[in-house]
């Protein structure tokens, strides 16, 4: 050991919000050597990618990347997760936080098998979140296939009924426990890392975008769902109001994104989701015509630009450079006429199709929940980083809006920030 | 490792109900190895089993048939054994279920010739695990001579000296070396520098100046000017390199492999590996071969790659239509840049003030591409630099034509900004033509939001030409190894703006994890 020059490894990490940021912060920072601990509010890590069918532009399952990083995590025993949790004070100063955690009761424990027995015997319904509706889930539910921890939950909803003492007697493994309750647990730690991530803009509020009022609307994220093989209609791609596999559909580019009266600013990724989303349909349809309303395409860089001239080829794929104003629906057959002004000549085009998918951006999570600590943020809601100050840092879209692969650089950083930290304490 | 093999199955999960247990039984019996079953493995009972015979009967390689590796690994985890699990649940029973492949009735339980689809595949996956046990070993940890925990940075640019900050700070030895003769790389000849953080709206004062006077503060960190790296051997932990000039030649260079043509004789026979040796030696005279390090290297525990990038060179003649190459006043972005850094904006032809400026963002002809090799900058840098032109000239023009305006995210609130500003006009739009006029130019455009055709009459002209890694004229970080140029590592080192690491292990015995990169916090 003649070179060695050690840095050594000591104090703890906090980060918020188990979306890919998160976990690479986690892992990047407990793979040097230093305890972290990860807290997700959801009852399964991997965040908003978890609902993803496939990413660009390499367009594999991220189902892939999470599987490798949550096998990361089982073999760091340096890493505590804690789902169904969330922060609820943190005081002190960069190096010495004292943080408070909500962990909310699962129902369910560890000797869970995920024999889905519960599941069967549940007879209530409830709204999939994670589906947008579109699927229902049992009381006691997996929240997904390859969901991690693989442990199943009892919805809150169904606590005292019936339904959870059907749900209790099914198991054979002993693994409902109806007492569970809420805890607190008390943490020190030398610094926090915010990676609260984003929600997709409510389209119900782009009054002009017909979204909640024509059921032939949806938006790119139940698109994404109903793409995926373990998504409502186990990837199937059809429109709502009949299940009928359409053969026209609109893509509609900044859909309150780079809007005033929404959101202001560019959402980074929804270019790029949308040509992802053709190859979707292209993929079950080879005779769709796809329609795609833009400002600007926003597809830059080696990668991404190599994406889009490989979409442009595609003869059944139609750019209209224009910003639609309008929609409506013929009520007969439910299609949708978009109509767009051209942004150069100023023409209007009407375009029947018989599904529109709006390209809705993202909104940080703190524009509408803001978090239990002394931090700032921007007009949108995106926590601003204070290096000065350190101790604490915002990364992934909670920072600003980002892909995957931008998300995972940032997060890296950060996980060197937060790790500077305890090192000059 | 003297192996104790011990079958353990499991009947939980609907297993015990879909298979017959006891013919599964026989398949590690027929081997003679000890099997047993189990209610519930992963229940207490089951871990208690498994416990005991690990303590009492020094049983050490396990094949539990139950459920997917995925879950319950860390029930399963017994230091110093060999745990293979096999998947019967998910892979066999759940993905396989008797409501689809009935279970065989009475009759055809006596009939030889039956075959249970089902049983045999479990028994089949139980073979291929028990297999696999037999073959493998438990994992030792490589362990490290020597070990560094310096960091080596090629290249001194914004990003290179970022990364050594971060690391210094972090406590590390940090290393750049940098080819020219003072650090900067490109940001040298900027003259302001856009905005990176929160609100995103106006230009900045270039941080480089107070980056590199940061640097000073650190005496972890050691700068080598007019310096290259010849030659990277070895792993990660004990990198050993050698320096060089730029443009020397050393006995460390490092040998670059044989070109395929090389590789057979005369009548196009592969050559034997000692010919291929001799060719490979003969190509490489003067040079050390890849195995022999160099006595006088200095150890490096891992290497960050920030050899940036060189503007692209358009090829003779390939941007005529735009005047580029005929007409004095037409430059690259790059051009330009150094000239406004420099200072006031004039016309390269006869020093002439510049005070109406055209930046073409795609060379157009029917196409919406950008020019080759930009990048997600390259749109916010023509907003950079018309905002120039209007700090220089009161009465200042700038026109931007665009195909698509990439200012993505929360850039988009400089994009905002900058279409406050009356005199700089911005439009989507081909440009068909730049041709000389008088003293100056005329640039032609199509299908713009100024108008169907229009001319603009301009001074200078500024081509969005993009930014090529370096790495693709020179493979940088000369890894002494086997691989050629095309190899993952180097596409991988392709990626430019991000510095990379090279894996960076965290102490010798442990895991060699990747990196915790050093990112100039963005
Ligand atoms: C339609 C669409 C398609 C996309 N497709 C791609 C693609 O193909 N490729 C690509 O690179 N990118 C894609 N993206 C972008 C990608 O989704 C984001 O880059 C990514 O989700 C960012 O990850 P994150 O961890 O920052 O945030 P998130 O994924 O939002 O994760 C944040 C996590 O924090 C948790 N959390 C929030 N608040 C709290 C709290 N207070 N306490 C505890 N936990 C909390 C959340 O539950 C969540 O798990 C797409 C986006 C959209 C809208
Ligand atoms: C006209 C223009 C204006 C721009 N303006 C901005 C701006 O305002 N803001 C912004 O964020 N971005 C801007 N950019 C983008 C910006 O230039 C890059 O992001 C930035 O230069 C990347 O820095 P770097 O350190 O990675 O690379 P570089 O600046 O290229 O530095 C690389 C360094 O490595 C050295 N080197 C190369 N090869 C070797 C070798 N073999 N051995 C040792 N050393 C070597 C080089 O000499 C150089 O010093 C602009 C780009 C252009 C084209
Ligand atoms: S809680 Fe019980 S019944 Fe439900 S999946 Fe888990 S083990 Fe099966
Ligand atoms: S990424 Fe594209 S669709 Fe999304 S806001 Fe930006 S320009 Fe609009
Ligand atoms: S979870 Fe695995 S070990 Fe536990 S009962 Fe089911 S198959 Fe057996």
């Amino acid at each position: 050991m003649t070179e060695e020059q050690t840095v050594p490894a000591s104090g703890s990490i906090l980060v918020v919000g188990g979306g890919i940021s998160g976990l690479t912060t986690a892992l990047e920072a407990a793979e040097v050597g230093y305890e972290v601990f990860l807290v997700e509010k959801n009852p399964f890590l991997g965040g908003r990618v978890a609902q993803l069918n496939q990413y660009f532009p390499k367009l594999c399952p991220p189902t892939c990347g999470l599987e490798i990083n949550f096998r990361r995590i089982k073999d760091n025993p340096r890493i505590k997760v804690l789902t169904l949790a969330e922060v609820e004070k943190v005081d002190g100063s960069p190096g010495n936080y004292d943080v408070a955690i909500k962990v909310n009761p699962r129902y369910v424990n560890e000797n869970c098998t995920c024999c889905g027995d519960c599941a069967a015997a549940s007879q209530t319904e409830i709204d999939s979140e994670f589906d947008f509706g579109m699927k229902k889930n049992k009381g006691a539910y997996l929240p997904f296939e390859m969901a991690f921890p693989s442990r199943f939950v009892i919805s809150p909803e169904i606590i005292g009924s019936d339904d959870a003492r059907r749900c209790k007697e099914a198991c054979k493994y002993d693994a409902i426990d109806l007492d569970m309750a809420a805890k607190t647990l008390n943490l020190n730690v030398g610094s926090i890392v915010w990676a609260t991530g984003w929600q997709p803009y409510d389209a119900t509020k782009i009054d002009n975008l017909g979204f909640g009022q024509y059921p032939n609307i949806i938006t790119n994220m139940m698109m994404e769902r109903l793409a995926a093989p373990n998504g409502p209609t186990r990837g199937k791609i059809v429109r709502p109001s009949d299940d009928k596999e359409p053969e026209s559909v609109a893509f509609v580019q900044c859909a309150g994104s780079r809007d005033e009266n929404h959101l202001p600013y560019c959402s980074y990724i929804c270019c790029m989701a949308s040509l992802k989303q053709a190859t979707y349909i292209r993929e079950r349809y080879p005779q769709a015509k796809i329609y795609v309303f833009y400002i600007d395409l926003r597809t830059p860089g080696y990668r991404y630009e190599k994406f889009y001239e490989k979409i442009k080829e595609d003869e059944n794929i139609f750019f209209i450079k224009g910003k639609v104003a309008e929609v409506s629906e013929d009520p007969a057959n439910k299609n949708i006429t978009v109509v767009a002004e051209n942004a150069v000549t100023g023409e209007k085009i009407h375009q029947t199709v018989e599904m529109v998918v709006l390209a809705t951006g993202m909104q940080p999570t703190t524009a509408t929940d803001k978090l239990p600590a002394d931090l700032t943020y921007s007009e949108d809601g995106f926590i601003i980083n204070n290096f000065e100050n350190g101790g604490m840092f915002a990364t992934g879209c909670a920072n600003k809006p980002a892909d995957v692969v931008s998300s995972n650089q940032n997060a890296t950083g950060m996980a060197l920030k937060a790790i500077q930290t305890l090192v000059n304490r | 490792m003297d192996k104790k093999y011990g079958v353990y199955i499991c009947e939980g999960c609907g297993i015990g109900e879909a298979l017959d247990i006891e013919k599964l039984c026989d398949v590690p019996k027929e081997e003679g190895l000890a099997v047993k079953t189990c209610p519930v493995l992963c229940g207490k009972e089951g871990v208690e089993l498994l416990k005991k015979d690990i303590a009492d009967d020094g049983v050490n390689t396990l094949v539990l048939a139950a459920c997917s590796r995925r879950v319950l690994y860390d029930v399963f985890r017994f230091d110093g054994c060999i745990v293979e699990r096999v998947n019967l649940r998910e892979q066999v029973v759940w993905s396989h279920p008797r409501s689809k492949y009935p279970a065989p009735t009475a009759d055809q339980k006596d009939d030889e010739e039956f075959i249970d689809l089902v049983q045999m595949m479990a028994e089949d996956y139980l073979k291929m695990g028990m297999a696999r046990v037999e073959k493998v070993d438990l994992p030792e940890p490589y362990l490290l001579d020597t070990f560094s925990r310096k960091i080596l940075v090629i290249g001194g640019g914004i990003t290179g000296i970022s990364a050594a900050i971060d690391a210094a700070k972090t406590g590390y030895e940090v290393t750049i070396v940098e080819k020219e003769s003072v650090l900067g790389g490109n940001a040298k000849n900027w003259r302001k520098q856009l905005p990176g953080a929160y609100p995103y709206d106006g230009l900045i004062r270039p941080t480089l100046d107070s980056k590199i006077k940061e640097l000073g503060n650190y005496s972890r960190i050691a700068v080598k000017t007019e310096t290259v790296v010849a030659r990277i051997a070895g792993a990660p932990g004990e990198f050993t390199v050698t320096f060089k000039k730029p443009g020397e030649k050393t006995e460390f260079d490092v040998p670059y492999p044989l070109p395929d043509e090389m590789k057979v004789d005369d009548k196009g026979k592969e050559l034997t590996a000692e010919q291929l040796h001799e060719k490979f030696m003969e190509y490489n005279e003067g040079k050390q071969d890849i195995l022999t390090l160099d006595p006088n290297g200095e150890k490096f525990g891992a290497v960050i790659l920030a050899a940036g990038w060189r503007p692209y060179q358009p090829e003779e003649g390939e941007f005529a239509h735009l005047g580029f190459g005929v007409l004095p006043d037409v430059v690259t972005n790059h051009q330009f840049e150094e000239m406004a850094a420099g200072g006031q904006i004039t016309r390269p032809s006869d020093g002439q003030e510049a005070k109406s400026v055209v930046f073409i963002q795609s060379p157009g002809q029917g196409d919406d591409k950008d020019f080759p090799y930009a990048g997600a900058v390259t749109s916010l840098v023509a907003l950079k630099q018309a905002k120039y032109v209007r700090d220089d000239y009161a009465d200042g023009k700038a026109f931007v034509f665009y195909q698509h305006m990439r200012t993505l995210g929360l850039t988009e609130n400089f994009y905002k900004s900058i279409q406050q500003d009356q005199g700089i006009f911005l439009t989507k739009g081909e440009v068909t033509a730049v041709s000389k006029n008088g003293d100056g130019m005329i640039v032609e455009a199509d299908n713009t939001l100024l108008g169907e055709k229009i001319q603009v009459k301009a001074d200078l002209v500024v081509l969005a030409t993009g930014m090529v890694p370096v790495t693709k004229d020179d493979p940088v970080v000369n890894l002494a190894t086997a691989r050629d140029r095309d190899s993952a590592i180097m596409r991988f080192l392709m990626t430019m703006r991000i510095p990379i690491l090279s894996a960076f292990p965290m102490k010798p015995s442990g895991p060699v994890s990747m990196p915790p990169a050093v990112f100039g916090a963005a």
